[in-house]
């Protein structure tokens, strides 16, 4: 066989392979979309009020119905402008939601990390909606604050992947755990 | 020829090269090898490892890890398949070899496909109806209807607490139609607690609760406060509504209903509430969870199989993809060493015998390449003998052909006839003097037998021979023998001599015959003008005295022997005549005797004829003299008088010939190009000449005319000779005779 022609094919056979890996390892991230990103504050406390869109797939729903728990990560980081650029991080902030499903209650169960207490209802919708709502979380105190100070918030969302009982997920390494996430939203303000 | 090797060769030229890549390729398959189970161990590592601290995402790394394992498979996959497409390619183009690999790799798959395939489907069958099994619906529909039951003892409590909340709400709006007392509504709420075991609470549309009772089960039980919630939607109208609270000893089921005491129609919400334990609700819990274990089991069934396919699949793979490379590796150590054998056979087979072959094992293929590096070595000794006895061979023919050339020319140019025969009297060799002499086709004598092709008379000639060399048990016999071929006579020394072999074998016999006809002409003439001379010289003398003494005697005495000088006159008479005639004799003798040498200058033979004829003519009006000469007969030299000469003399024949009466005498002047002589025919109408006296026509003194000294013709044959010519008699169509004399032209005299 001509010498050019097998560099071709090898040639080929890597592209192909490194695609399939890059385009594999592109369609298992999904980009969830943070919404209504809000800083507002309180007598004594920075607020912080948003929304999550596109997080929330069919087969997750399936997972939920089925007992497999869907969790939400929340990253936040507060970081003050220095001649328009960020600095060191003032406050970091993790946020998880956690919605699973009673089929014995027939109802949702969310555990906020924001709000004591276990949340239920028995709407998919509104569980959904509580899930990917975060309203009035405390990033941090007013008093680090510095008056006149240009802030930037930055809020990232993270789906955590799917676990499986006994582990049995390793014995499926095709099997999708679900794991995504969005890319950092910032909102800035002057306080 | 130095000495080669064919593995040098190969080194020269590729070994370096082809070596260098395939150690390249066993290691990359080799490093595939290692690396896919420790890859693999590093993506189950990275599942455990869960919050990976790299800076970049687990999804994409996980992915990374599969894509370099799933790489490094197909590069496996790609180098066995590039060997197969190889071998593939060889085979299309007739390697040696290729045939032999192709059968061991194309056997190793078998043996490794069959099993490995039927492995593989039975695995897969299994396990998949296995799962098919576990997972079946029947499973799920008991467990389904276990938590059935289990969601029972919830809508039980639901219902039972819903209806009593419904129940005590009628008995409270019937009972307490008036304002209400508190204690009285605690009394009454606790009796009904009590025997129901279950908590009361009764609040206003302003949340203030009225009153609270709890049954015994209730005991260091902490109720929870109604969702608010829950509350507005029971004021706004909602009935049924039911609510389930978790507790540390268990859960409530709480219904809400709306009650209306006040008299002026204000809503009121009584808050009926049962305990569920937690005994109770942990096997009801134990029933949920195995359904959801089992529910989770069930989304992983699909893609269980899935992995489990691809990973048998995969395996399958692998075992035939070794076992394909093990065939190949195999086949390619037993078909390596044929096919370099098959080279090094080709290469002896185009002559190339001086290389050898380089032994790369110890076994049979060892031993195979020892023999045949010996079978080149005692060929190549065996090529240079040949060589050697064929360079000698060769020699020995050239100088065989050689000796033969020059003894066939010798045999051409030899001035006799050579013939010979082989022992069973086969004709083997006619020279070319024999081939003239006897006017015989060699071509259709050679290689038969003499007694087929010769005539009678010569083969009883030949026979005679035989005859005589068995009896006299001599080697030579020689004999003159004449011969007549055709009009010619010929006289003939045959020597006749038995051929034999160093070891006295017989070879045939030669047969060597010289023509002495023109020698035996030549001595005939020479001893005839020997006589001639010694003739005239003795017989002239004494002929002038006796003459003279005639004429002497006449003139004393005629007259006075008057009557007596009749006889006297007479015989003195006849005594001068007859002497003058023996003068005449004699002089013609001596003539013959003494004939002048041939002095030749360039002439035309036709003017010579002309000149001659026309005296003839001119002398014999009663004969008819014909000339035919062609004019195409070139000028060379010739003696003038002496060929007018034997013109004259043979016309002196032809009129004689003719007789008085007369008659017709020709004379034909002819010339042949290719035999490059002239032909002069002088012919007659005559009785012509008998057979008997033709042998004998050119001799001294033979004559058949009542006058002359029968020297003419052998005067004529002598100048004809002394001219290396030729002069022949033949009989004359239809009476006659024809005088035949070929002259040689020679150098052609242009004029």
């Amino acid at each position: 066989m001509n010498k050019e022609v097998k560099k071709l094919i090898f040639a080929l056979f890597l592209s192909l392979a490194a695609f399939s890996g890059w385009a594999g390892s592109a369609a298992a991230v999904e980009k969830a979309v943070v919404r209504d990103l809000v800083v507002a504050n309180s007598s004594r406390d920075l607020l912080l009020y948003f929304q999550v869109g596109e997080i929330f797939r069919d087969d997750m729903e399936e997972g939920v119905l089925n007992g497999i728990p869907a969790s939400l990560t929340f990253l936040v980081t507060l970081r003050e402008l220095k001649n328009g650029r960020p600095g060191q991080p003032l406050a970091e902030l993790t946020i998880n939601h956690t919605l699973s499903y009673d089929a014995l209650r027939e109802a949702f169960r969310l555990n906020l990390s924001e709000v004591k207490g276990v949340q239920t209802c028995t709407s998919l919708d509104k569980a959904r909606k509580m899930l990917s709502e975060v309203n009035g979380a405390q990033v941090v105190g007013l008093n680090i604050l510095r008056p006149g100070g240009e802030y930037d918030l930055g809020v990232k969302v993270r789906l955590e992947g799917k676990s499986l009982p006994l582990s049995i997920n390793y014995l499926a390494p095709f099997w999708q755990t679900g794991e995504h996430e969005s890319d950092w939203y910032h909102v800035q303000f002057k306080y | 020829m130095s000495n080669s090797n064919i593995d040098q060769d190969s080194s020269r030229n590729i070994l370096p090269r082809d070596l260098e890549k395939r150690r390249r390729i066993w290691l990359a398959i080799l490093f595939c090898l290692f690396a896919l189970p420790i890859l693999t161990l590093l993506e189950s590592r990275v599942f455990k490892v869960g919050a990976i601290p790299f800076p970049v995402s687990g999804n994409v790394l996980v992915f990374t890890v599969i894509n370099i394992n799933v790489m490094l498979l197909l590069l496996m996959v790609f180098l066995v398949l590039r060997n197969v497409v190889q071998m593939i390619f060889e085979r299309r183009q007739n390697f040696v070899g290729t045939k032999l690999r192709t059968k061991l790799v194309v056997s190793f798959v078998s043996l490794a496909l069959v099993p490995t395939g039927l492995l593989f489907s039975v695995s897969l069958q299994f396990v998949s109806s296995s799962m098919d099994y576990w997972f079946n619906t029947r499973v799920e529909q008991s467990l389904q209807e276990s938590l059935n039951i289990a969601k029972e003892v919830y809508e039980d409590a639901r219902t039972q607490v819903r209806t009593k909340g419904l129940v005590i709400g009628k008995r409270l709006e019937s009972r307490f139609d008036q304002p209400l007392v508190a204690v009285e509504l605690e009394a009454f709420l606790s009796d009904i607690s009590d025997s129901h075991e279950l908590a009361l609470e009764l609040l206003s549309d302003q949340r203030v609760s009225l009153a609270q009772v709890s049954g015994p089960n209730f005991t260091e039980k902490q109720i929870p406060e109604i969702p608010p919630e829950m509350l507005r939607r029971v004021l706004e109208g909602e009935k049924d509504l039911v609510v389930i609270q978790a507790i540390e000893g268990g859960e409530l089921v709480r219904s809400l209903t709306p009650v209306a005491l006040a008299p002026n129609g204000g809503r009121d919400v009584l808050v009926t509430t049962l305990l569920l334990p937690r005994e109770r609700l942990r096997s009801m819990e134990v029933i949920s969870s195995g359904l959801e274990g089992y529910r989770q089991l069930m989304i992983l069934k699909k893609p269980l199989k899935t992995s489990i396919l691809v990973m048998l699949w995969v395996v399958t793979m692998l075992i035939i993809f070794s076992a394909v490379w093990f065939g190949l590796y195999v086949a390619r150590g037993l078909t390596g060493p044929i096919a370099k054998l098959a080279e090094a056979t080709r290469r002896v087979a185009e002559g190339e015998l001086d290389f050898v072959l380089e032994k790369e094992s110890g076994d049979e293929m060892g031993t195979l390449v020892d023999s045949f590096n010996q079978m080149t070595r005692d060929l190549q000794t065996g090529k240079r003998d040949l060589v050697e006895v064929n360079l000698a061979l060769q020699a020995s023919y050239q100088e065989l052909e050689k000796r033969q050339r020059y003894t066939e020319t010798i045999l051409r140019n030899v001035g006799a006839g050579v013939i010979s025969l082989d022992e069973k009297g086969m004709i083997t060799s006619i020279n070319r003097f024999a081939e003239e002499l006897l006017k015989i086709d060699k071509s259709r004598m050679i290689g038969r037998h003499y007694k087929e092709v010769l005539r009678p008379d010569h083969k009883a000639l030949l026979d005679g021979f035989f005859l005589e060399l068995v009896r006299s048990g001599k080697a030579v016999v020689q004999h003159p023998v004449r011969l007549t071929l055709g009009d010619e006579s010929f006289l003939l020394r045959v020597k006749f001599t038995q051929l034999k072999d160093e070891q006295g074998k017989r070879l045939g016999v030669v047969l060597v015959f010289d023509n002495l006809t023109e020698l035996e002409k030549a001595q005939r003439m020479a001893a005839w003008r020997e006589v001639a001379r010694r003739i005239a010289h003795e017989v002239k003398n004494p002929l002038t005295p006796i003459q003279l003494s005639a004429q002497r005697l006449r003139k004393r005495y005629l007259e006075r022997l008057a009557d007596d000088g009749e006889v006297f006159d007479n015989c003195t008479q006849t005594i001068i005549n007859q002497v003058d005639e023996l003068k005449t004799l004699v002089s013609e003798f001596s003539s013959f005797a003494r004939m002048p040498a041939v002095r030749k200058a360039p002439g035309d033979l036709g003017e010579v004829a002309r000149e001659v004829l026309l005296f003839y003519r001119e002398a014999h009006k009663n004969v008819e003299f014909e000339d035919r000469f062609d004019q195409a007969v070139p000028r060379f030299s010739f003696d003038r008088e002496q060929i007018k000469r034997v013109l004259i003399n043979l016309l002196d024949n032809a009129v004689a010939a003719v007789g008085p009466e007369g008659g017709k005498i020709g004379m034909t002047i002819s010339f042949d190009s290719a035999e490059k002589a002239a032909f002069l025919e002088v012919w007659d109408n005559g009785p012509g000449v008998p057979e008997e006296n033709k042998l004998r026509l050119f001799e001294p003194y033979f004559s058949t005319k009542k006058t002359g000294t029968g020297l003419g013709l052998a005067i004529a044959s002598t100048i004809v000779a002394d001219h290396d010519g030729y002069i022949r008699i033949r009989d004359n169509e239809p009476t006659g005779a024809r005088f035949v004399i070929e002259l040689p032209v020679g150098g052609v005299v242009r004029s």
